[in-house]
C-alpha cells in the first residue's frame, strides 16, 4: 500500500538524501475505502428498510381490514356487471395474441358467493364500459356464506312488504336490527353457555356412575347411589332443556319474522333474513364519522367475539384470552424456579468447573429449537405424565368416553412446556441482573452483620428485580409468539370453551384453547377461502405484533430506568 | 465476645438470632433444592427425548421355544395359523383334521373334522396371512374357496363363563366349546375355529392340483390353481347379496392361461390387488401375465428368477403386495419389485427387478412366510435355521436353530407369523413350536435411517422421507432428506442474512454517530422480538407470490444494487475532500434514498432486457429447462465469484502501477482514475462471468438441474428471504456488542498513529472482534437451523434433496411439527420423530457450544488486552 516502500522505483540521486515522502492521493483515497463503507451502509440499509417494509405492511393492511371500502358498480362490454370492493389493481400481459400487449386490471371482491360461486373476480380494464359508485349499495357481513353485495329493495315481515323502496328499507333495518341482534345473542348464549352447562352437568353424573363403578364395582351401594343420582339429574336437565327449547324458540320466532330484501346485479332479488345479518353498512353514502363508526364497531367484534366461518370472519377474544392465560401461567412456573436456579448459580454454588459448565449448558438450551421442546411435552407432559394422572384420578372418562383428561395437550401442558422453553432465558437474564448488582452493597451488608438471606432478601433482589423483570417479560414476549411447540401441546383451531371462565374451577388447566400465533397459522395455511381470509390474518398479526411490541418495549423501559438506577447507586 | 460490656456500656447480643439462621438455613436449602431441581429438569429434556428414540435399536426378542407334539400324521399339517392375537394356533392337516391349540403350551383346545371326507383328498392349500381367505385344491383338479382360521369376537364381561372370569390377564380359558381370550388390557374376547368352504368349481385338466392361490378384493375373490399337468385358470369369483331376497348370488368369471413354456409349472401366485397373475417354473423362468380383464389375460413380461440348477421352491408376496420374495434352493431369498422403466421390454412398461437379496447358509428353503403386517419375513431352511429378515432394511432380524431334537428336530415345512407378529410358529410333519417374539422396529436401522435403500417400484437406491399413507404403504424413515432440507434451509438464509448483518454491525458501531446509532439498534432489536410465525405467514402468502412474479427484477437487483451503491460512492470520491468531511453526515442518507432506489430502478427497468439476453425472455420457461442455453444460469452463478476475481487481478495488475504514476496527481485526478478502474472491473468481471459461462455451456454443463431447476412458488429463495428477518437482527445485536466492546484504546491509538477510520475498522477492530463475529454467526446458525414456523409456511414441506434454490425442502423441524401430532404413540414412526429432535438437539447444541466456547475465548482475550 505505501508509496514509498520499495528502493527500486526511488534510486537516490547525489543531491537528494532521501525520498520525498509523500503519500499520493490514489493512496489517500484508497485509505478511506469509502465504496465498501457505502456498501456496509447499504446493508444497514436494507436490513432496516426489510423491517419498516414489514412492520408497515403489518400496519397498514391490519389496520385497514375493517375501513368500510367503497362498492364499485363495473359495466363490462360483455354485459357484465360486477359490484363490489377493488382490492388490487396490477400490470398484466395478455400473451394470447400475436403479440403480448400489456393491460391493467383489477382483482374485485365481488361477494355473494352463493349466486357467482366466487368470492373474487379479475376485471380486464380494457372491457369497462362505465363504472361508477352508486349511492345504495350495500356491503352485507353474514354469519354464514361470507360477505353479500347488493341493493335494499324491501324489509319483509313473515314475507309481506312493510317497507318499500331502498330508503325506506334502509331506515326500517336500521330500527329493527339492534332488537333482533339482541334476540339473537341471547338465543345464543342460552344455547351455548346454559346448555352447555347441563351437558357437562349430565357428562358429570354419569362419569360418577363410571367412577363408582371403577371403584367399588357394580354391585355396590355406592354404584347404585351414583346411577339413582344420575337419573335424578338426567330428569331435571330434561325439565331444563325442555324450558331452554322454549325460551329460545321464542326468540327465534320473533326473529325469523324478519327478512331483508336484496337486488343483486345480476338482476336476481336475494333475501336474508335478518337474524343472520352481522352487520350492514353503505360504503357509498356514508360520511366520514359514520365510516369510522362501521371500522370502530367491526373493531370491537374483531376483539369481543367469537370466530365465526373457519375463524376467517367475527372476532379473536378466545385467541386472546387462551394467549393471555397460557402466558401468564407461564410467567406464573417461569418466575420461581428460574429466579430459584438462577441464585442458586449465583450466590450460593461455589464456582468451578462444574458451573461453567452448568452454565454453558444452559447457554445452550436456550438455543435449543423450540419444536425439540414442544416434542418433549407431547412426550413427556402430555403422554407419560398426562396418562399417569389419567389412569389415577380421570379412569372414568377415558373408560366411559376414551377421552383423555391431561393425557392429550391442554393449557397445564402447554404453559410448562413454554416455561421449560422460556427457563433458560429468564435463568441467564436473572444471573445477569445479580451480578450487576456491585459486590460493595453485598459486602456492606455483610459488614452491618446482615445474614446470607437477608442480604438477598433485601439487598440484592430488590435491586436486580428490575432486571429479573426484563427477562421475565421477555420471555413472556416469546411465550405469546411461539406456536410451533404449542401446535403439539395443546393449541386447537377453534375452542370456544375459555380455559379461564367463571365457572368452577375457574381454571381449566386441561383444556385445550386457542392461540393468536396458531390463529396466524391456521387462517393463513388451512383457510378453505384463503384469499378472503388474508386480510384477517393481517389484522389478527397486526394485533399479535402490537401485544409482543408492548411487552419487548416495557422490558427496554424497565432496562432504561434500571440502568439510570445503577448508575445513581454506584458507591 | 471478648467482653459482656462495652466501650460505650451497653451490652448488645452478639451472637446472630434464631431467626436469622434458621432462615439462613432454610433459604439456602430451598434455593439449592430449587436450583438444582430446575437445572436438572431442564438437562432432562434431551435424557427425555433420547429415552423416547432409544427403542428403535434395541435388539428383537424371541422367548423360549415351546414345542408341542401332535398325534403323528404321516404328512403333517399343510396349512398354520393364529388368532388375531396370536395365543391361539390353528393347524389343518391332511387328513382334513383342523387342531386349535394353546400357543403357550400346545394344550389342544379344539379338534374340527369339517367334511372330512372330501378334505383328505386336498393336494394344495393356501390361507391368506393375516386373514380367514383361503381355497383348496383337490386331487380331482376341483378347488373350493371359503374362509379358514380363528375368528375373534368381542366378549362383553358379563357374558364371560363363570369358570373363565378368573384367567390371567393374556391367557386362554376353555369352557365346554367355547374358548376365551382374555386381552392385555382386560378385554375378553370369544375365539371361534371356522372352517367354511364354498362349493366346488372345476379346475383345468382334471389334474390333482399342485398350487393354489387367492387374493380378496372387495367385491369378491380371486382365484389361481395350477394343476400337475400344467394346466392354470384363474377364476373371479363374485358373490353379491340380493337386497331384497336377501339370497346371495354367486358369479364366477375366468379364463385358463396358456403360458409360452410348454413344462408344467410349479406355481401360481396372484398379486394382492388381483391384476397379476405370476406364474414360476422349477428352472427359475417366470411369467407375470395381466388379468386386469379376467376373461383375456394377456403376457405382461417374462424374466428368470434364478439360473439353473437352482430351482424356486417357494414364492409369496410380502404385505402391501408391491414386492415378492423368491427363494431358492441355495438357501438365497430375493425381494423382486416392479419397476416403470422407459426402456422396460415388457407390455406395460413395468419390468420385475431383484432389489435385494439374503443369502442362506446354502442349504435350500424349506418355508418362507410373509408377516401379515410388515416387510418381515420368517424363512426356514433345510438345515434347521429359522431366519427372520426385514426387507426394505435388508436386515437379518434373527436367526434360530431349530434343528435340535427338543425344538423341531428338523427343518420347518410350514411357518408362519401370527398377525400381530408377538408369534412365530413352524411346524415339521410331527412337530409344531411357537415362539413368543418381539420384532421391536425392525424396519429403522442405521441404514434405514442414513442410507439410501431401494424401496418397492422405485428404479434405484434413494434416501426418502415418505411416513404417511395407507397401512400397507411401505414407509421411509430416512432422515438425510430432512438433514438435507435442514442444510439448505440454513445455508440459503445464511447466505443471505450474514453479510447484511455483519456488514450493518459494522457499520453501526464503526461509522455512525452514536446518537443515531441509539435510535437504529432498537429498531433492529425489535425486529428480533417478531414471532416467527408473522416472519411465516409473511414469507409463505406475501412474499412467495411476489417473488414468483418479479423473480427476474430481484435477481437482478441482487447485483445491480450493490453495484450502484459502489458507483455511487466513486461519485462520491470526487466531491472535493473539504465538501466530502463537511457532508459526512449525509453519507447514510445518500446510500438508502439515492443509490439504493436508483439501483432498485434500474434493476427493474433493466430487468426485462437481461432476461431477453440470457433467459429467452421468460425465465420461468428457462428455470422449466424449456430450451434457452445455459449461459444465463452459469452467469447468475459465477458472478459474484468473477467479481471477487476481477477485484483482485485489478489490485494487483493495475495497483502498484497506479501507486506509482499517482504521486503528482490530484485528488479529484485519483478519484476519476479510480472511477475508471471501477468501470474496468466491472467490465472484467462480465467478461469473465461471460467466457467461463461459455466455456461450461460449450461443454454440455447446464446449471439447470444442479443449482437451478424449476420453480416452485415456495423455495429456499423465499425461506432465506424470510429466515434473513429472524437471523439478520439476531446476528447484528451480537457483533454490534463484540465490536462496540472492543477496548476503546485501541481505537484511539489506531487514529492517533494516522490510522483513517476504515483502516482502523478492518486491521484493528474486526480482527480484535472476529471471536465474537464468529460467535455472532454460529448463534444465527443455530437459530436458522431449528427454525420451525417459517420453513413451515414458506418451503413447501416436500422432502426433496436437490440444490436447486428455486425448489422447496422438509426440514427436521417442519416434519416435527406436521407429523409428531399425528404418529401414533409408541410406533417407530413417533420415534423416529424423536430422533429426529435428538438429531436437531444436538445439531443447535454443537453449534451453540462451539459459539459459547468462542465467545467465552472472546471475553478472556478482552481481558487481557
Amino acid at each position: 500500500m505505501n508509496s514509498d516502500a520499495s528502493p527500486k522505483t526511488f534510486p537516490l540521486r547525489e543531491n537528494e538524501l532521501r525520498p520525498k515522502r509523500r503519500r499520493s492521493a490514489h493512496t489517500t483515497l484508497a485509505s478511506h475505502g469509502e465504496p465498501w463503507v457505502w456498501l456496509m451502509a447499504g446493508s444497514l440499509t436494507l436490513a432496516l428498510m426489510m423491517i419498516a417494509g414489514l412492520l408497515g405492511l403489518i400496519v397498514v393492511r391490519g389496520s385497514s381490514t375493517f375501513w368500510p371500502v367503497p362498492l364499485q358498480l363495473v359495466q363490462t362490454s360483455n354485459g357484465r356487471e360486477s359490484l363490489g370492493e377493488v382490492t388490487r389493481r396490477e400490470e398484466a400481459i395478455d400473451a394470447t395474441g400475436p403479440k403480448p400487449i400489456p393491460f391493467t386490471r383489477r382483482l374485485i371482491r365481488i361477494a355473494n358467493f352463493e349466486i357467482t360461486g366466487n368470492h373474487f373476480e379479475w376485471i380486464d380494464d380494457r372491457l369497462i364500459t362505465s363504472e361508477s359508485n352508486p349511492t345504495w349499495a350495500t356491503a352485507v357481513e353474514r354469519l354464514e356464506g361470507g360477505r353479500f353485495h347488493g341493493f335494499p329493495t324491501r324489509l319483509l315481515e313473515r314475507g309481506v312488504a312493510v317497507a318499500e323502496g331502498p330508503e325506506a328499507a334502509w331506515e326500517k333495518f336500521n330500527e329493527l336490527h339492534p332488537s333482533v341482534r339482541i334476540r339473537w345473542r341471547s338465543a345464543m348464549h342460552l344455547d351455548h353457555t346454559d346448555r352447555g352447562r347441563l351437558q357437562r352437568t349430565l357428562r358429570n353424573a354419569r362419569l360418577a356412575v363410571v367412577q363408582a363403578d371403577l371403584d367399588y364395582g357394580n354391585k355396590s351401594p355406592q354404584y347404585f347411589a351414583a346411577i339413582k343420582s344420575e337419573k335424578q339429574i338426567l330428569q331435571e336437565t330434561e325439565q331444563a332443556a325442555l324450558s331452554l327449547d322454549t325460551q329460545t324458540s321464542e326468540l327465534r320466532e320473533e326473529n325469523a319474522k324478519w327478512s331483508f330484501e336484496f337486488s343483486t346485479t345480476s338482476g336476481e332479488t336475494t333475501t336474508i333474513p335478518l337474524e343472520s345479518i352481522v352487520r350492514a353498512w353503505q360504503p357509498n353514502r356514508i360520511g366520514l364519522m359514520q365510516k369510522m363508526a362501521v371500522y370502530a364497531s367491526r373493531w370491537w367484534e374483531f376483539l369481543s367475539d367469537n370466530p365465526r366461518e373457519a375463524n376467517s370472519a367475527g372476532g379473536v377474544f378466545p385467541a386472546i384470552w387462551g394467549t393471555l392465560a397460557m402466558t401468564m401461567i407461564m410467567a406464573l412456573f417461569v418466575a420461581p424456579f428460574g429466579v430459584l436456579a438462577a441464585l442458586y448459580l449465583r450466590e450460593y454454588a461455589t464456582s468451578g468447573p462444574l458451573t461453567t459448565f452448568i452454565r454453558i449448558a444452559i447457554n445452550n438450551l436456550a438455543g435449543v429449537p423450540s419444536i425439540v421442546y414442544g416434542a418433549f411435552g407431547l412426550g413427556f407432559f402430555c403422554y407419560f405424565l398426562g396418562s399417569g394422572i389419567d389412569a389415577i384420578f380421570f379412569q372414568a372418562s377415558l373408560v366411559a368416553d376414551n377421552q383423555p383428561t391431561f393425557g392429550t395437550g391442554g393449557l397445564l401442558w402447554a404453559s410448562l412446556t413454554l416455561a421449560l422453553l422460556t427457563l433458560p432465558v429468564v435463568i441467564v437474564a436473572t444471573e445477569e441482573a445479580l451480578s450487576s448488582v456491585p459486590n460493595s452493597m453485598r459486602e456492606g451488608s455483610y459488614a452491618c452483620g446482615a445474614g446470607k438471606w437477608q442480604t438477598i432478601r433485601r439487598i440484592v433482589l430488590p435491586r436486580a428485580l428490575p432486571g429479573i423483570m426484563t427477562g421475565l417479560i421477555l420471555a413472556m414476549a416469546r411465550g405469546a409468539g411461539e406456536v410451533a411447540p404449542l401446535m403439539l401441546v395443546g393449541v386447537k383451531k377453534l375452542a370456544v370453551d375459555l380455559p379461564i371462565d367463571t365457572e368452577f374451577p375457574y381454571i381449566h388447566a386441561s383444556r385445550e384453547f386457542m392461540h393468536l400465533s396458531y390463529l396466524v397459522y391456521d387462517v393463513g395455511f388451512q383457510s378453505p377461502n384463503s384469499q378472503a381470509a388474508q386480510p384477517m390474518v393481517f389484522t389478527i398479526t397486526f394485533l399479535l405484533v402490537t401485544l409482543i411490541a408492548l411487552l419487548n418495549i416495557s422490558a427496554i423501559w424497565i432496562r432504561a430506568r434500571l440502568k439510570r438506577r445503577y448508575v445513581s447507586q454506584q458507591f | 465476645m471478648l467482653s459482656k460490656t462495652t466501650f460505650t456500656g451497653r451490652t448488645r447480643r452478639r451472637s446472630t438470632s434464631l431467626r436469622v439462621r434458621v432462615g439462613d438455613l432454610v433459604a439456602r436449602v430451598l434455593i439449592t433444592m430449587g436450583g438444582i431441581g430446575t437445572i436438572v429438569a431442564v438437562l432432562l429434556v434431551c435424557v427425555f427425548l433420547l429415552s423416547v428414540a432409544f427403542p428403535l435399536f434395541r435388539a428383537p426378542t424371541i422367548g423360549p421355544p415351546r414345542a408341542t407334539l401332535h398325534d403323528v400324521t404321516p404328512t403333517g399339517p399343510v396349512a398354520l395359523g393364529a388368532d388375531e392375537s396370536g395365543s391361539v394356533v390353528w393347524s389343518l392337516e391332511s387328513t382334513g383334521r383342523m387342531m386349535v391349540s394353546k400357543a403357550v403350551d400346545g394344550a389342544v383346545l379344539a379338534v374340527l373334522t369339517p367334511d372330512q371326507t372330501t378334505l383328505s383328498h386336498m393336494t394344495a392349500v393356501s390361507v391368506e396371512p393375516g386373514t380367514l381367505d383361503a381355497v383348496i385344491g383337490f386331487e380331482d383338479g376341483s378347488f373350493r374357496t371359503g374362509r379358514i382360521g380363528l375368528e375373534s369376537t368381542f366378549l362383553a364381561a358379563t357374558d364371560v363363563p363363570a369358570s373363565l372370569a378368573s384367567i390371567p390377564k393374556r391367557g386362554v380359558g376353555l369352557d365346554g366349546d367355547t374358548i376365551v381370550f382374555h386381552s392385555q388390557t382386560g378385554q375378553f374376547s370369544r375365539i371361534v375355529p371356522v372352517c367354511e368352504l364354498l362349493e366346488p368349481s372345476s379346475g383345468v385338466t382334471g389334474a390333482p392340483l399342485q398350487s393354489v392361490d387367492c387374493t380378496k378384493l372387495t367385491s369378491g375373490s380371486l382365484v389361481a390353481v395350477l394343476d400337475s399337468e400344467g394346466g392354470i385358470r384363474v377364476e373371479f369369483i363374485e358373490s353379491r347379496r340380493n337386497l331384497l331376497t336377501d339370497e346371495v348370488i354367486v358369479t364366477t368369471s375366468g379364463a385358463v392361461i396358456t403360458p409360452t413354456s410348454m413344462i408344467p409349472a410349479s406355481f401360481v401366485r396372484l398379486s394382492s390387488l388381483g391384476d397379476q397373475v405370476f406364474i414360476v417354473w422349477d428352472n427359475g423362468l417366470a411369467e407375470r401375465w395381466d388379468i386386469r380383464t379376467i376373461e383375456s389375460p394377456r403376457l405382461a413380461e417374462s424374466f428368470n428368477l434364478t439360473n439353473a440348477p437352482t430351482r424356486i421352491v417357494a414364492m409369496e408376496h410380502l404385505f402391501g403386495g408391491m414386492a415378492l420374495a423368491a427363494a431358492d434352493s441355495d438357501g438365497i431369498v430375493n425381494i423382486w419389485t416392479g419397476v416403470r422403466s422407459d426402456t422396460a421390454t415388457s407390455s406395460d412398461g413395468v419390468t420385475m427387478t431383484a432389489t435385494k437379496t439374503f443369502s442362506g447358509d446354502g442349504t435350500a428353503i424349506t418355508a418362507l412366510a410373509p408377516s401379515p403386517r410388515s416387510r418381515l419375513l420368517a424363512v426356514a431352511s433345510a438345515s434347521g435355521m429359522l431366519r427372520l429378515l426385514y426387507s426394505t432394511n435388508s436386515r437379518l432380524i434373527q436367526s434360530l436353530d431349530t434343528s435340535d431334537s427338543k425344538l423341531l428336530g428338523g427343518s420347518a415345512s410350514t411357518v408362519i407369523i401370527s398377525p400381530r407378529e408377538n408369534r412365530l410358529i413352524a411346524a415339521t410333519q410331527n412337530r409344531m413350536v411357537a415362539w413368543e417374539f418381539n420384532a421391536g422396529f425392525p424396519e429403522v436401522s442405521f441404514v434405514s435411517l442414513f442410507r439410501p435403500l431401494w424401496y418397492e417400484n422405485y428404479p434405484s437406491e434413494i434416501h426418502a422421507w415418505e411416513t404417511t399413507g395407507h397401512e400397507s404403504f411401505e414407509s421411509k424413515f430416512g432422515l438425510i432428506p430432512l438433514i438435507f432440507g435442514t442444510l439448505k434451509a440454513t445455508l440459503f438464509s445464511m447466505l443471505f442474512a450474514v453479510p447484511i448483518a455483519l456488514c450493518a454491525a459494522i457499520y453501526s458501531s464503526q461509522f455512525m454517530s452514536s446518537r443515531w446509532k441509539n435510535r437504529v439498534k432498537p429498531v433492529i432489536e425489535l425486529m428480533a422480538g417478531l414471532p416467527s410465525v408473522v416472519l411465516g405467514f409473511f414469507a409463505g402468502l406475501v412474499l412467495a407470490p411476489l417473488v414468483e412474479q418479479g423473480l427476474m427484477p430481484i435477481l437482478t437487483s441482487v447485483f445491480l444494487v450493490p453495484l450502484t451503491i459502489l458507483a455511487g460512492a466513486h461519485f462520491w470520491q470526487i466531491v472535493p475532500s473539504g465538501l466530502r468531511s463537511k457532508w459526512a453526515g449525509f453519507r447514510f442518507a445518500l446510500v438508502s434514498l439515492v443509490a439504493i432506489p436508483l439501483g432498485c430502478l434500474c434493476a427493474h427497468t433493466a430487468s426485462p432486457t437481461i432476461e431477453r439476453l440470457l433467459f429467452q425472455g421468460d425465465i420461468q420457461a428457462w428455470l422449466d429447462g424449456r430450451g434457452g442455453s445455459g449461459l444465463g444460469g452459469w452467469m447468475l452463478a459465477l458472478l459474484p465469484f468473477s467479481g471477487i476475481l476481477a477485484m483482485l487481478l485489478l489490485e494487483r495488475l493495475i495497483g502498484p502501477v497506479l501507486r506509482r504514476v499517482s504521486q503528482d496527481w490530484s485528488e479529484q485526478q485519483a478519484a476519476l482514475v479510480l472511477c475508471g478502474k471501477f468501470l474496468v472491473s466491472v467490465g472484467l468481471t462480465l467478461a469473465i462471468a461471460m467466457v467461463a459461462g461459455m466455456f461450461f455451456d460449450s461443454l454440455r454443463f447446464d446449471t439447470r438441474g444442479g443449482l437451478f431447476g424449476t420453480y416452485v412458488q415456495r423455495n429456499a429463495l423465499v425461506v432465506g428471504i424470510g429466515m434473513s428477518f429472524a437471523i439478520i437482527p439476531l446476528i447484528f445485536t451480537i457483533a454490534d456488542d463484540a465490536l462496540s466492546s472492543v477496548p476503546e484504546h485501541l481505537r484511539s491509538a489506531s487514529l492517533g498513529a494516522g490510522a483513517t477510520p476504515w483502516q482502523t475498522a478492518v486491521r484493528v477492530i474486526i480482527p480484535t472482534a472476529a471471536s465474537g463475529l464468529f460467535s455472532a454467526v454460529m448463534i444465527g446458525l443455530g437459530r436458522a437451523v431449528g427454525e420451525t414456523m417459517i420453513v413451515l409456511m414458506a418451503a413447501g414441506n416436500t422432502p426433496i434433496m436437490g440444490w436447486n434454490i428455486f425448489n422447496g425442502f422438509q426440514t427436521l423441524s417442519a416434519a416435527i411439527a406436521t407429523e409428531l401430532p399425528e404418529a401414533a404413540r409408541g410406533t417407530s414412526h413417533y420415534r423416529v420423530l424423536f430422533l429426529a429432535a435428538v438429531v436437531l438437539f444436538f445439531m443447535t447444541f454443537v453449534v451453540n457450544t462451539i459459539a459459547e466456547f468462542v465467545r467465552q475465548r472472546f471475553r478472556r482475550r478482552f481481558h487481557e488486552l
